[in-house]
């Protein structure tokens, strides 16, 4: 039997997720993180499903949205398994998540211990809502 | 060579060869006294300037062949314009030095911890240091007073020195390089010999056995098969390989403090662990999770842990992406949520039975509101909360007797290695007179990349250092390790001493009016949400201030030789004796 794609498992995984979801599962209150519980659990759900769609490819998925009100920042808002390289704090975005979040498919990053591959979460609307991280570590994983 | 000794309460800038926390010239004694309760330990300092320490030996022995004497050198960290000393390498078999750190001035100190056992006869018993240096030998001695006092059984007081599992593998090269360490039992005789150095020190290692993604490491949990109504604990051998002998207390057979096994441990389960949290909120994660809290259960008793209290506890941050709940420290009122619906998978799985499991709850923020008269103070047994929320609920030590609650202040993170060793004497102190059952140190394996350089927030995180930059495969004891074991003695001590004799005493000593004076009252601010406290200038002003600052770290000798001497008081200022004891 073939074995599935990322680019597959992208498409498989993202028909899963719900974007209308995406879009309202982070409150914002008093500058704190604070999830709506129920949209944030439904997401998660989702995620961790699609980290199991094919293992043998050793990815793990992270959820980055743009930070409301500022040009070019991201925040990851839903971790499956592992955090971000990058922490999980929000960051000025890279190219990469720049090019997802503005529709681009399957855009590739590179890091020295690490790649990641980005692809856009669109919701009901078929507006971009959100950029959806496959990250393969090549060490262990950044915890914390 | 030029040689004196230093009380364990200030300590020698290695930039400089002054006083670090005076900046003053070192008084140079070559006697010294020094009290020492039965069945624990004291410390002085032994100071060499000019030292070659390619040549350098110290040997110290008492005249009561039974009392035990240990030499440490100590190791100098790199704090901003100063050079402090912390970790502590003990000395070669022979007396020579292992680290040799090349030092400004040439200064040599050397720690000395003395163990007297409780059996010990009372009364003066000389000890002489001998260095010698280019056989040129200097003796200096010390007058130790054996006293009365037998210390008690460890846990009057929980000193709980907490930590999150690996932060271990990543400070010796030869773990970290290891991939087999969880397997071959190197990993779990280098962590045993942390639980038994916490134990000497009268501390309890704690060790969080899951990170916030919700990875639990090979051996921390038993292996799990099956899914749904066949989840089950098939394989319990690295486990119980780690865990029984820190369990069944012979991890602890040599400790010269207490033999008893492990007071408190964490259990592995959390809202991702032993169910996925993927069924999260469905029938199957309570099946699973009620299964494996049932094999945890029975495992317990059949293997006969019964002195031990395992911990349920939660300690997922929304801030971490992985959950979307804090249950850690609860931020939002609707974050109590979570701890009901886990409550409600949990509930009647563990309670009638004779193992002892308990929910644990850190809870700062909404202390005054979960403490008493409230869901959480009825189901959860353990409890840990801040020490500034807690100084405006005196009333809160009298519910948790009510509820059968235990209670410990937490900490937060320790100061940076440059305060005052006095600082050290604050928890066991504010327990010993508020009723606190115990106090929480955040961290204590914090390393960062270059421990014995320049340790994260100058040790603001570490008590702890890694020894195999020593060719030592344990870990090292940090002085304030040793200052907080020496706290701990005397606050303990003092538990079971006349309280209100005490409760004077340590008023007196500290400048307050009275046991009320360890409280506050309840500011304004506490009836709007914590997210809306200045945790700044108007939180500071409403808790108790530190009891350290503006005070002599000398106050620390004051106050264990008046609990070793029984509070006698005769005219000397520092009352009982009539030679000034350190």
């Amino acid at each position: 039997m073939r074995s599935l794609t990322l680019t597959e498992v992208a498409r498989i995984a993202r028909m899963y997720l719900d974007g209308d979801r995406v879009e309202t599962l982070l409150l914002d209150k008093t500058g704190h993180v604070d999830y709506d519980f129920e949209s944030f659990n439904v997401v998660k759900a989702s995620l961790m499903k699609a980290e199991r769609i094919h293992p043998e490819l050793k990815y793990s998925l992270i959820l980055w949205t743009p930070r409301a009100g500022k040009i070019n920042v991201v925040e990851p808002i839903v971790c499956a398994s592992v955090l971000p390289v990058e922490g999980w704090r929000e960051i000025n975005a890279n190219e990469s998540q720049i090019k997802a979040l503005s529709g681009e498919e399957g855009v590739p990053y590179a890091r020295d211990c690490s790649a990641s591959t980005y692809f856009p979460v669109y919701n009901s609307d078929h507006e971009i809502v959100g950029a959806l991280e496959f990250l393969i570590m090549n060490d262990e994983a950044n915890d914390i | 060579m030029n040689a004196y000794l230093l009380s364990d309460l200030v300590r020698i800038n290695g930039a400089n060869g002054l006083i670090l926390e005076t900046g003053t010239i070192p008084e140079k004694i070559s006697s010294l006294n020094l009290i020492a309760p039965r069945g624990g330990f004291s410390s002085f300092q032994i100071i060499v300037e000019n030292a070659d320490k390619d040549a350098l030996s110290a040997k110290a022995a008492c005249s009561d062949a039974s009392i035990q004497i240990e030499l440490f050198e100590e190791w100098f960290i790199e704090t901003d314009d100063s050079l402090t000393p912390d970790c502590l390498v003990p000395l070669k078999e022979d007396g020579s030095l292992w680290a040799k750190q090349l030092l400004p001035k040439n200064i040599a100190c050397i720690w000395a911890d003395v163990f007297v056992p409780a059996e010990a006869k009372t009364g003066s018993n000389p000890v002489s240091v001998i260095l010698e240096c280019v056989g040129k030998p200097k003796t200096l001695s010390v007058n130790l007073m054996v006293s009365e006092t037998v210390l008690p059984e460890t846990g009057l007081i929980t000193c709980d020195l907490n930590n999150y599992a690996d932060a271990i593998s990543p400070q010796y090269p030869s773990m970290r390089e290891n991939p087999d360490r969880y397997r071959d039992g190197s990993y779990i005789a280098l962590e045993h010999e942390y639980y038994k150095m916490a134990r000497e020190h009268r501390s309890l290692f704690h060790n969080l056995p899951y990170r916030h993604s919700g990875k639990i490491k090979e051996g921390f949990a038993p292996i799990l098969s099956g899914e749904g109504k066949d989840m089950h604990v098939s394989d319990w051998s690295l486990f119980d390989k780690h865990f029984g002998p820190l369990l069944d207390g012979s991890a602890f057979e040599d400790s010269r403090v207490s033999k008893k096994p492990v007071e408190y441990m964490y259990l592995p389960f959390h809202l991702g662990w032993p169910a996925s949290y993927e069924k999260w909120g469905k029938k199957g994660y309570r099946t699973e999770y009620r299964r494996v809290l049932n094999d945890f259960v029975r495992h317990i008793e059949e293997k006969g842990w019964m002195k031990t209290r395992f911990e349920l506890f939660l300690n997922h941050k929304k801030d971490y992406r992985f959950f979307p709940y804090t249950a850690d420290e609860i931020w939002y009122e609707h974050d109590e949520e979570v701890m009901d619906r886990w409550y409600d998978v949990i509930k009647g799985a563990y309670e009638d039975t004779k193992a002892s499991v308990i929910v644990r709850i850190d809870s700062s923020n909404y202390f005054g509101v979960h403490h008493n008269n409230h869901r959480f103070a009825e189901y959860c047994k353990l409890w840990v909360a801040g020490e500034g929320m807690f100084n405006w609920y005196p009333e809160s030590v009298d519910a948790f007797r009510k509820y059968g609650n235990t209670l410990w202040i937490y900490g937060s993170v320790l100061h940076d290695m440059r305060t005052s060793l006095l600082s050290l004497y604050q928890w066991p102190i504010v327990c010993m007179m508020t009723g606190a059952d115990g106090f929480c140190v955040w961290n204590t394996t914090g390393a960062g990349k270059d421990p014995l350089k320049t340790p994260v927030g100058n040790g603001t995180e570490l008590l702890f250092y890694p020894g195999e930059a020593f060719l030592i495969a344990k870990p090292l004891a940090s002085i304030r390790l040793k200052t907080l074991r020496n706290a701990m003695q005397a606050a303990e001590a003092a538990k079971v001493m006349n309280k209100e004799d005490v409760h004077n005493f340590v008023n007196n000593l500290f400048d307050k009016n009275g046991d009320a004076d360890w409280w506050r009252e309840k500011p304004d601010f506490i009836d709007t949400p914590p997210r809306y406290w200045d945790f700044g200038e108007a939180f500071s002003k409403a808790i108790v201030p530190p009891l350290f600052v503006g005070k002599s770290p000398f106050l620390a000798a004051e106050f264990r030789n008046g609990i070793y001497s029984g509070l006698k008081v005769n005219d000397n200022p520092s009352g009982y004796s009539g030679f000034r004891y350190y």
